[in-house]
């Protein structure tokens, strides 16, 4: 019994970061077409601010606040720097540019700040944690989770009452619709990358204070995890993108949780062969439309 | 019955002559050039050995990213994987035991008492990442916009099975103590094998195949071409290939670990197939000389002003500025000897008295009923029916939105009917996969052309000329013998992309002409095209169904064109056939008129 609340308590937790990255993975997708790899870095961008923020001695949430704004404003600026002339391009060059820019942040982060990872002061009443039963979780994670849920109610709020939530849905059932209402391309796609950003940004506190720590290639790891469960779930698709994202987790922790010591090196050969498998059933996603491109 | 093989028999006279596009030109120019380098490598002193024995190296490992990523069109960030494979493998297996005592102690008895001689452990190394290929292609094959993504999945896979098996690998420490056995004649001999594959590969039945459903997957598949196993086969060729690279990186670098084959090795050899342009042989020779040129100095430049990853900046900055500058790369997706014969004479053909086709008498050879296909809730098509006799030509009108699109593309397998019976000749194919029943004889054009355009016009042909069973060298002489027939001839070398409107649909026809169809349907051929344009069209029609003895199912707009071209006219309307039998009875039908209230009974000719 314990064992199960601790296991679902780190599914929904590691879950709940998972679906915030892929939503921001699938919403750029929707209106552009692009798998971004630099996701990550956007991720550990709000890490160093954060950072910052703290060192600098703003009160902790003003910090995040600081810090995931950061993050969606950053996302605008690199949609416009390194996205805006390759917009009409192929998947492959869009895919291909966003891996030279995730390349070229972490060099950045590196010469720029410190190739070593830099400690999160995290408050004191965070490393605290609290009992359910005989279990104990950890302030970080009851956190962690709240805010997961939190984004991702309001996300629903957002797609399914405001204009741009609409716009968004609209774009990633057929961009083309989205011109036609009249709606500016441009504007939109700005928008979808302040949103990923934005989403990025959450989950990137989460990480960091997870972990406690920041360093250069420290988003790199989650954005592919990220990309697999946008993958799993439908590329484009925003209901998947949460549902991947709570599969790859339970999978990940149950083989952490109850694999033999023998082979728990192989515990990520293991957790991307079973999504690799998992998507040969589904290629489209599981929640992913099957193609019907208009001839 | 299959179309005769009536109006091939053309043999072009100068075609030896301008056969250029097939040559391996510049590939032996390549290959002699990696010999040379070859023969005088070893009397360098160590240091531009050593730069010469990686250059080697990692262009077999760009040919074979090529092999598959430039053919078809999918980035693949896996294939540095196969090349940690087969590095592993090569350095276990020809390890003398001594060694292996020393630094894998943990290895099984039967592994530690091997030590095969280099070159062989090279070629189980190779034979371990084809295998490798083999399980990883199952899934790769069947994925297309997701394939880029799941082949990072395969990249972590790999590399966290090489970091987990430590008995094998060392784990994350350092694997040491293979045998420096990679030379610079030993590099460059595997460079010129991997070369010629590529070069061979890009030419064959299925590198055609492979290059045109990355042109575009769906007018691919109405050609024929299997497009998940031709992937899958280019995947494996091209894992093999990189399992080439591995077990030269085996011997050249005598010591590695899991992080060698990782990201950074792929952003190298991905950065050397997109400077080059990934689309040719040729781009990856000249994109990893000039890479490795710029590496090498910024390498050099970053160790005297301490600055970290300056090598990794400079490979993304080089990407950026080809994305953005010329996407395709320095060679396109070209051969030089494409671009050559590009250049060169247009061929001709000898004048021979075409035989005469033989139109059977008329025999149904298409039929289609009970055709049902809903789109959410929407009925698009409701128990349609039609039919195609050979030799005559059946016409298939309808108002916009009344499914007549939707009915070619449920008839070819595009899109899935709810339910539908369809016989060609004495066949039942309406199970079957679109590239089946386009070899089964169903040619058909697009609404809105959809040539391969980055393949010459002889190759868009010669795609569907492979479907129908030819090789490469008999393809290539019935592909310009039906150029000539639907009048484009003098563009046959030129990219399918560069042609106007109206050539590029004589294209469409020809490729759908070169399956030997039964059947063909043309979806809207006269569109863009004035009166006597299309009059001009209809002869043409008639004259090539005389000569391949097959039906034809035209979609028009054109009242006119309809009329005068039809021998049965089918009415759709709201997915419903409203009217089917003699053109002029039809269209003189009240409710054929109020389908098409505001064209009126006056013959238009819009769009």
């Amino acid at each position: 019994m314990d064992a199960l609340i601790s296991y679902l308590v780190n599914v929904i937790s590691l879950g709940g970061t998972y679906a915030l990255l892929a939503l921001g993975l699938a919403v750029v997708f929707s209106v552009l077409g692009l798998i971004n790899f630099a996701h990550g870095e956007l991720m550990t961008l709000t890490g160093y601010v954060l950072l910052a923020g703290i060192l600098t001695g703003q009160q902790f949430w003003v910090a995040v606040l600081i810090a995931v704004l950061a993050c969606g404003l950053a996302a605008v600026l690199m949609e416009f720097a390194a996205f805006r002339p390759v917009r009409n391009a192929s998947g492959a060059t869009l895919l291909m540019t966003s891996f030279a820019v995730s390349m070229l942040l972490q060099v950045l982060f590196q010469n720029g700040i410190s190739a070593r990872g830099q400690a999160i002061p995290v408050p004191p009443w965070l490393t605290t944690s609290i009992s359910i039963g005989n279990s104990q979780i950890s302030k970080v994670q009851v956190m962690s989770i709240t805010i997961g849920i939190l984004a991702l109610i309001a996300l629903k709020i957002f797609f399914d009452r405001s204009y741009w939530g609409w716009a968004i849905r609209a774009a990633a059932d057929d961009f083309e619709v989205v011109g036609l209402m009249g709606i500016k391309a441009s504007r939109l796609i700005s928008f979808a990358f302040l949103l990923s950003g934005l989403l990025a940004g959450i989950a990137g506190v989460l990480w960091v204070v997870q972990r406690g720590s920041v360093d250069p290639l420290m988003g790199f790891k989650p954005v592919l995890a990220a990309f697999i469960v946008a993958v799993i779930g439908g590329l484009g698709s925003l209901t998947g993108a949460v549902a991947g994202g709570f599969i790859l987790s339970a999978i990940e922790i149950a083989l952490q949780t109850w694999l033999p010591a023998g082979v728990m090196p192989y515990r990520d050969a293991i957790t991307y062969t079973v999504v690799v498998i998992i998507l040969s059933f589904f290629p489209n996603g599981i929640f992913g439309k099957r193609d019907q491109e208009k001839v | 019955m299959r179309g005769s093989d009536a109006g091939m028999q053309l043999i072009p006279a100068s075609f030896v002559a301008t056969r250029n596009s097939r040559k391996y030109t510049s590939t032996i120019f390549w290959a002699i050039g990696i010999a040379l380098i070859g023969l005088v490598g070893n009397g360098l002193s160590q240091a531009p050995q050593l730069l010469l024995a990686n250059s080697l190296t990692l262009l077999i490992g760009v040919l074979a990213l090529q092999i598959f990523s430039g053919n078809s069109g999918i980035l693949s960030f896996g294939h540095v994987g196969f090349v940690g494979v087969s590095a592993y493998t090569t350095g276990i297996l020809s390890m003398t035991p001594e060694i292996k005592n020393a630094s894998l102690s943990s290895l099984p008895v039967s592994l530690q008492e091997i030590s095969l001689p280099f070159p062989v452990a090279m070629i189980c190394g190779v034979v371990a990442a084809t295998l490798v290929g083999v399980l990883s292609g199952l899934v790769i094959a069947r994925l297309r916009d997701s394939a880029s993504i799941a082949s990072v999945g395969i990249l972590i896979i790999i590399h966290g099975t090489l970091v987990g098996a430590e008995d094998f690998t060392r784990g994350s420490q350092t694997f040491f103590g293979v045998e420096r056995f990679t030379s610079v004649p030993v590099a460059a001999s595997v460079a010129i094998i991997a070369l010629i594959v590529a070069r061979w590969f890009r030419d064959s039945r299925v590198g055609l195949h492979v290059r045109a459903s990355r042109d575009d997957v769906i007018s691919a598949s109405s050609s024929g071409v299997r497009v998940q196993q031709s992937q899958f086969k280019a995947w494996v060729l091209s894992a093999a290939v990189a399992g080439g690279m591995g077990a030269c990186y085996a011997g050249l670098l005598g010591a590695f670990s899991p992080k060698d084959f990782y990201f950074t090795l792929t952003l190298t050899m991905l950065t050397m197939l997109i400077v080059g342009g990934s689309g040719s042989v040729a781009g990856a020779v000249i994109g990893v000389a000039l890479v490795m040129a710029v590496i090498e100095n910024l390498r050099k430049i970053g160790d005297s002003i301490g600055l970290f990853g300056l090598t990794n900046a400079g490979l993304a900055v080089i990407i950026l500025l080809t994305l953005y500058l010329r996407p395709k790369g320095i060679m396109g997706f070209h051969e030089p000897e494409e671009i050559a014969a590009f250049g060169g004479e247009a061929p001709t053909l000898t004048e021979q008295d075409l035989p005469d086709g033989i139109v059977s008498a008329s025999e149904e050879v298409l039929s289609v009923t009970g055709l049902t296909k809903k789109f959410s809730g929407l009925v698009a098509l409701d128990d349609a029916k039609i039919f195609v006799q050979r030799g005559k030509i059946s016409g298939l009108i309808g108002p916009n939105g009344s499914g007549k699109s939707t009915m070619v593309n449920c008839i070819t397998g595009v899109t899935k009917a709810d339910s539908v019976v369809i016989n060609l000749g004495p066949l039942q194919i309406h199970k079957e996969h679109t590239w089946q029943r386009a070899r089964a004889g169903l040619g058909r054009t697009f609404q809105n052309i959809r040539l391969f355009r980055n393949l010459t016009v002889l190759d868009n042909v010669v795609v569907a000329c492979i479907s129908a069973g030819e090789s490469v060298k008999s393809a290539d002489k019935s592909a310009l013998a039906l150029l000539n027939q639907v009048g484009v001839l003098h563009h046959a070398y030129r990219f399918a992309g560069e042609l106007s409107f109206g050539d590029q649909r004589r294209v469409e026809i020809a490729r759908a002409l070169a399956l030997r169809p039964s059947v063909l349907l043309l979806d809207e051929p006269a569109a863009g095209m004035n009166p006597a344009e299309s009059a001009a069209l209809l002869a043409q029609f008639r004259e090539i169904m005389k000569r391949a003895n097959a039906g034809m199912l035209l979609i028009d707009h054109d009242v006119t064109l309809i009329r005068s071209a039809c021998d049965s006219l089918t009415v759709l309307d709201h997915g419903k056939v409203i009217a089917q039998g003699n053109p002029e009875q039809v269209l003189s039908l009240p409710e054929v008129h109020a389908a098409y209230l505001g064209w009126g009974d006056e013959p238009s000719n819009d769009d």
